[in-house]
């Protein structure tokens, strides 16, 4: 008798435990190296989009040419964008002229993006990334 | 056999034991009752925020612009929705104020008019509420006003050029807001309550961040999106908000890359409250979308006239 209790006392913490778990896709980490030119891009963004739409993206921050990205599996649109400070005078007399961006990743790897990669449940998801100015 | 006095250690170690566990079982959820109440609160506001926004279109017959673009306005240059619905929210006042001032960009506009909170802007589940900045930094003695509801501006980048800048012209993007926008509700081909108004943003960093078109700085953000957000991504998405210049890049859950550019922007619907955010429908019901929702879906209750079937449900 003391035993079918315990039993019934595992049984009920463990669906305690089980109950609330997180919701959402399972995602798998992808990582790798991105960089341009040769050299690693110190500040990016890498965004993992679905290529038929599906779903929503996935993305993370590029340090030091370094990243990992959690991603649902699939065919992936891979788009990498950077941008850095630049010094140029505008038109505007809004008073945004002192300080301006560009991206300086060429289109193609971002906007126009041709990467392409495939997220697998059970592959080593690690895809490093050669870009060229 | 002796009469006990009082309780031995072991009792009253027991007693606080207990007591220990019956707080440790009741704290969270009254951490979860205040935090249901505050996004309680905050959907209250996108109701209160969604039904001004129809008492305008009833005397304007149309909804205001998301923005006012610069270079068709010699006044007022980058005003947005949210001042134009004050008189609709009890705040007369300070919008007659406003407007009997005719200075050129609103970030000039005199401080106790633009750092004036509105709260009914404030989501109460935003630590960082309520917000200044995100209009250029500090000017004219202010930072600026910020909150947190944002209209809807589409499924595709924040497209809003500058004059001076090449590529300029009054884009029409596919929501109900968008820079000198006048949508009235039967330009709404899909249904009003098929298609989003307003939805929510993070602020974030400090006022001291100096950062120009975050979501909600409704005081100079105008021209860089910062009026609305774009349903490319799902709500709370991991992908960056791509904004002029970001107040903070830091922050983990609403990422943010300064891009400095017209043509990438985006700014997308994200909230504290865990598991989505609310969203006010163009018929005025508010609803709690889910980060998990299908994207094609969301983007098609983004779009105006799209002519998708869709349920929310």
């Amino acid at each position: 008798m003391p035993k079918t209790l315990a039993a019934c006392a595992a049984v009920c913490f463990a669906l305690l435990l089980f109950g609330c778990g997180p919701g959402g896709p399972t995602t798998y980490e992808v990582t790798g190296t991105v960089t341009l030119d040769g050299e690693p891009i110190a500040d990016a963004q890498i965004v993992f989009r679905a290529v038929d739409g599906s779903e929503g993206s996935w993305a993370a921050k590029v340090t030091d040419g370094e990243y990992t990205v959690q991603s649902t599996p699939g065919k992936k649109r891979v788009e990498i964008t950077a941008t850095r400070e630049i010094h140029m005078k505008v038109a505007s007399d809004s008073g945004e002229g002192e300080l301006n961006y560009e991206m300086y990743v060429p289109e193609k790897y971002n906007r126009q993006s041709e990467l392409t990669r495939e997220v697998t449940a059970d592959g080593d998801n690690r895809f490093d990334f050669a870009l060229e100015p | 056999m002796r009469r006990r006095e009082g309780f031995t250690l072991v009792e009253l170690l027991v007693v606080i034991a207990i007591i220990g566990i019956l707080i440790g079982l009741l704290l969270p959820a009254v951490q979860a009752v205040r935090a249901a109440a505050r996004r309680m609160q905050c959907s209250n506001h996108l109701k209160q925020i969604a039904l001004a926004l129809h008492n305008y279109h009833d005397s304007m017959g149309r909804f205001p612009y998301g923005t006012l673009d610069e270079a068709t306005t010699s006044f007022h240059r980058r005003d947005t929705w949210m001042q134009q619905i004050w008189p609709h929210l009890e705040q007369s006042a300070v919008y007659d104020k406003y407007m009997a001032w005719k200075g050129v960009w609103i970030m000039d506009t005199p401080v106790e008019i633009k750092d004036a909170v509105i709260p009914t802007f404030v989501c109460p589940s935003d630590p960082n509420g309520p917000g200044f900045g995100a209009g250029g930094g500090y000017r004219s003695g202010g930072y600026g006003f910020q909150g947190n509801y944002v209209g809807c501006a589409g499924d595709d980048y924040i497209k809003i050029n500058r004059p001076g800048f090449s590529g300029y012209a009054l884009h029409k993007l596919n929501g109900i807001f968008y820079a000198n926008s006048a949508t009235r509700i039967g330009d709404i081909l899909d249904g009003a309550s098929h298609t989003l108004l307003l939805s929510e943003v993070m602020i974030r960093g400090d006022k001291n961040d100096p950062g120009w078109g975050g979501g909600g700085g409704y005081w100079g953000g105008g021209q860089h999106s910062a009026f609305g957000f774009t349903a490319l991504e799902p709500p709370n998405t991991t992908v960056a908000d791509r904004v002029w210049t970001c107040k903070d890049t830091n922050m983990l859950e609403s990422p943010c890359m300064t891009v400095g550019d017209d043509i990438n922007k985006c700014i997308f619907a994200r909230s504290h409250h865990s598991g989505g955010a609310s969203a006010a429908m163009g018929d005025g019901s508010v609803r709690f979308i889910t980060e998990t929702i299908d994207l094609p879906t969301w983007k098609a209750l983004a779009t105006r006239a799209g002519g998708e079937v869709t349920s929310t449900d």
